[in-house]
């Protein structure tokens, strides 16, 4: 499957052309893509409601910050992309398979399993989409389909500014039920954004095929 | 089949002094002072350490050590096992780095590594079991990776969750013969463990078990066990001297001659196994590079095992 990296995007232009890919890969002009993007700081507001009532900061402080914030049609709650975070787009058929939380758990498995390579035991917490290391969230899921061609997808923290959390109630979680992480704050030796890619795509790539073939 | 009387040779029922053949080497040298440095540095526990190996000395002068993960306090009390019994309080999420950055400055080809029982967890630990598979990979990748792992309750969603990391040995030792592991065991069962080497081999991974004989065991018992462990396709076996950690443990019955673990390497191999390793010092680890060379080297690691479909 083809990995493209955009680098540094704004989460509009992002959206923009994720928007563009899904046609492009409804029309069968292009393939499965998995998409690589690290966004400018940015407060993304998910489809859940009351999400927005979990932005803490005002509009002074998140200019102050350099934070915008954004609506969108991803599932989930509130939560914060910026630099230092890896943030995945698959844009993938998922006709042949029609189960958008089997689709979630595949997300989740390929998460934990880069976590792995890099040392770090990750789970699933029951009822909370995302990737925990004990009760610290290293990273948030949040997808939509259109005709069952996926976009949005997932944020894993590699080195992000942590203290942008705090204009927030991350996905909608009190702090005392858990709070968020990255890898840097966990391991004495970060890997680089780059070996965390190459592992991210080596393991999507491994598990998609079992994954959308089985029933 | 005849086998040779060893009781000519010396009493092996006095179990008071140990015969020559279990004189454990001294540690010493440089290869001994840098694991035990590494060992304390990565805050790791050992399974040498934490079972009293007889071959600690001669396994880290050799510059290798088995590490235990999931902490140094096990949930079950089996009564061979010195291995302190309780309510376990470490789970260390990060602990699978460490393991794989100590793998690495061991500079090993061929790693064991071990852990206690967690059966207060939901998972069992198969989560930390599965990263630390997967970090040793990563940062060792010419590195075969053998696991000696509990019996999981028998729950093969677990032992998947350790399998689908894809270790290149999966090791699970049955300790002895049917007849005594309630009272040598306790918690555990026969049946039980041999359906985890089933499952484990059904999906086509290389599994090694091991027995302890010296805890009362018959011949016939011992040749059962064989002929079962052969039935579950299991690929190396290892036998070896059981020794009474403390006066509360299971008391020891005999000490077994040389010859005798000589007859059984021989009986294992026409019975089937890939690979036995039979003697006196011979535990789970020790060697384990040697032991199972024919499943490991490079065309063997990863998904290629010996036995992978």
């Amino acid at each position: 499957m083809p990995v493209q990296d955009w680098g540094r995007t704004a989460y509009h232009d992002s959206t923009r052309r994720q928007k563009a890919q899904v046609q492009q890969r409804i029309d069968g002009v292009v393939g499965d893509e998995l998409i690589f993007t690290e966004h400018d700081p940015v407060y993304t507001i998910g489809l859940r409601v009351g999400a927005g009532a979990h932005l803490l900061w005002d509009p002074a402080k998140l200019a102050a910050q350099g934070i915008t914030v954004a609506e969108t049609n991803r599932g989930g709650d509130i939560t914060y992309h910026g630099p230092g975070q890896i943030v995945g787009y698959p844009i993938v058929d998922l006709s042949a398979r029609k189960d958008l939380h089997a689709y979630l758990r595949f997300l989740e498995e390929i998460m934990i399993r880069t976590l792995g390579a890099f040392g770090l035991a990750a789970a699933r917490r029951e009822g909370l989409t995302g990737i925990w290391l004990a009760d610290r969230k290293v990273a948030a899921i949040g997808v939509a389909v259109r005709r069952w061609v996926t976009y949005h997808g997932f944020a894993l923290n590699v080195d992000p500014d942590l203290t942008h959390f705090d204009g927030i109630v991350p996905c909608g979680i009190a702090s005392s039920d858990g709070t968020v992480t990255s890898l840097a704050a966990e391991l004495p030796a970060a890997p680089t954004m780059a070996e965390v890619r190459t592992v991210l795509a080596e393991e999507f790539q491994r598990l998609w095929p079992e994954f959308i073939n089985s029933e | 089949m005849s086998i040779p009387v060893f009781s000519q040779l010396m009493d092996l029922k006095d179990t008071s002094r140990k015969p020559s053949w279990l004189r454990a080497k001294l540690p010493s040298g440089p290869g001994y002072q840098a694991v035990r440095k590494l060992v304390d540095n990565h805050e790791l526990h050992t399974v040498c350490q934490s079972a009293q190996c007889p071959n600690l000395g001669e396994c880290w002068s050799r510059g290798t050590a088995t590490v235990m993960i999931l902490g140094n306090i096990c949930t079950r009390s089996c009564n061979f096992c010195a291995i302190q019994t309780g309510r376990p309080t470490e789970y260390d999420i990060a602990e699978p780095a460490r393991v794989a950055d100590a793998v690495a400055k061991m500079n090993l080809k061929h790693c064991v590594i071990t852990s206690v029982a967690r059966d207060e967890l939901a998972d069992g630990g198969a989560s930390i079991w599965a990263a630390t598979i997967r970090a040793v990979r990563y940062r060792n990748p010419q590195t075969a990776i053998e696991v000696l792992v509990p019996d999981f309750k028998g729950r093969f969603d677990q032992v998947d969750t350790v399998l689908d990391a894809e270790p290149d040995i999966y090791n699970h030792n049955v300790e002895t013969v049917e007849r005594l592991q309630k009272p040598v065991r306790v918690q555990a069962r026969y049946d039980r463990s041999r359906s985890t080497l089933r499952h484990a081999k059904s999906r086509g991974f290389t599994t090694k078990t091991g027995i302890m004989l010296g805890l009362g065991e018959t011949r016939e018992e011992i040749e059962q066990t064989m002929t079962d462990l052969v039935d579950d396709q299991v690929d190396i076996l290892t036998i070896g001297q059981y020794l009474q950690p403390t006066a509360r443990h299971w008391k020891i019955d005999r000490w077994v001659h040389p010859d005798e673990f000589a007859h059984w390497k021989e009986h294992g191999l026409k019975l089937g196994f890939g690979v036995v390793e039979s003697g006196a010092m011979v535990r789970s680890s020790y060697h384990a590079d040697e032991q199972s060379e024919k499943y490991t080297g490079i065309e063997h690691l990863n998904t290629a095992n010996a036995l992978a479909g």
